[in-house]
């Protein structure tokens, strides 16, 4: 079940403006667990991204359904939208 | 002969530009105002150095009276006078220091005038759409929408494509989906405009990208080189995290 989970959900970083040296710099510090895009300012102008960090929460359609959610917002967008998948493979 | 009918072939070409020109110079040089920008920023950073070093509340209340502001006043209403439309906008940011709340606004609406019936032309005059379409504590909206009603039937080419960008986040900012049929009409209308780039972006964010909508692939590679795709991931609840450690 909680295996099924992690297959049901995927994140997909884009990182934006900072230099190759800032990134593996910030990547070591943070601790980054997961492969991030580099160089995506133009996919972020192209989405019109204006600050960061901004988030997109996609259902398993590929449909936007949150925007701009944080921290515990956040968890509980993909907790519904992981609960809405489930629901309709019962 | 050869010579006329090049001339002949190649005038219609830069008449655009030379009317662009006599635009500009309507408008007003603005180098005496830059000279003056500069001189008061030096001013105004050192009295706020004073004001950030002063002892007490008493010290840095009898400091805030000699706000820089109100002594260069009479400089930037000459250069206004004189036709420089930057130093309204100046006069205009800094009203609050320079009246109180109800002459404020006074001064405020008189400069506001003045740009739109002289500066409309003006490659920076979306920075005052941006303005004056927020005042709404100080112009009522009715005002707002005439104002930009006489300009857009003034207008042409970028101002005009610029009077229609402030118009779609004007209706918006107020809940009025007729906002993107002005988006639409700046990318119909004026496509070559810097105001479309600016209205495509925050078109497309309003519907290509708005909730409920399915955001168009993307690709890119993570620093090592590995492909990344938004639509590799179908099927699954995903979250796209845009990020920068700046």
């Amino acid at each position: 079940m909680k295996r099924h989970k992690q297959d049901a959900f995927a994140l997909v970083a884009v990182n934006c403006h900072d230099s190759e040296e800032d990134f593996r710099k910030g990547a070591k510090d943070l601790d980054l667990q997961y492969a991030s895009i580099f160089g995506g300012a133009p996919i972020a102008e192209a989405w019109g991204v204006r600050g960061f960090p901004t988030v997109f929460v996609l259902d398993r359609e590929g449909k936007i359904r949150f925007k701009d959610v944080r921290g515990k917002q956040l968890d509980e967008a993909v907790k519904q939208l992981l609960d809405e998948m489930e629901e309709s493979a019962e | 002969m050869l010579l006329t009918l090049a001339l002949t072939i190649l005038l219609p070409l830069p008449a655009p530009a030379l009317a662009d020109l006599g635009a500009d110079e309507r408008i007003g040089d603005e180098t005496a105002y830059e000279a003056l920008l500069d001189e008061y920023e030096e001013t105004y950073d050192v009295w706020r150095e004073e004001l950030q070093a002063a002892e007490d509340s008493k010290g840095r209340r009898a400091i805030r009276k000699r706000h820089p502001a109100p002594i260069f006043r009479p400089r930037f209403e000459g250069l206004a006078d004189a036709g420089s439309g930057r130093s309204l906008v100046w006069l205009i940011t800094n009203a609050s220091k320079l009246e109180k709340r109800k002459q404020a606004a006074g001064l405020k609406a008189g400069c506001y005038e003045r740009l739109w019936a002289s500066h409309l032309d003006a490659k920076w005059f979306g920075e005052v759409i941006t303005m004056y379409t927020k005042e709404r504590r100080d112009v009522d909206a009715l005002t707002i929408e005439a104002t930009l009603a006489d300009a857009l039937e003034r207008a042409e080419g970028d101002a005009r494509a610029r009077v229609l960008l402030g118009l779609a986040r004007y209706r918006l900012a107020g809940k009025c989906n007729s906002g993107l049929e002005f988006y639409k009409q700046v990318l119909e209308e004026h496509p070559d405009s810097a105001a479309a780039k600016v209205a495509q972006v925050e078109y497309d964010r309003l519907t290509k990208f708005a909730i409920g909508a399915v955001p168009p692939e993307f690709k890119g590679k993570t620093i090592d080189g590995e492909e990344i795709t938004l639509y590799g991931h179908r099927g699954q609840v995903t979250v796209v995290d845009f990020w920068g450690f700046w």
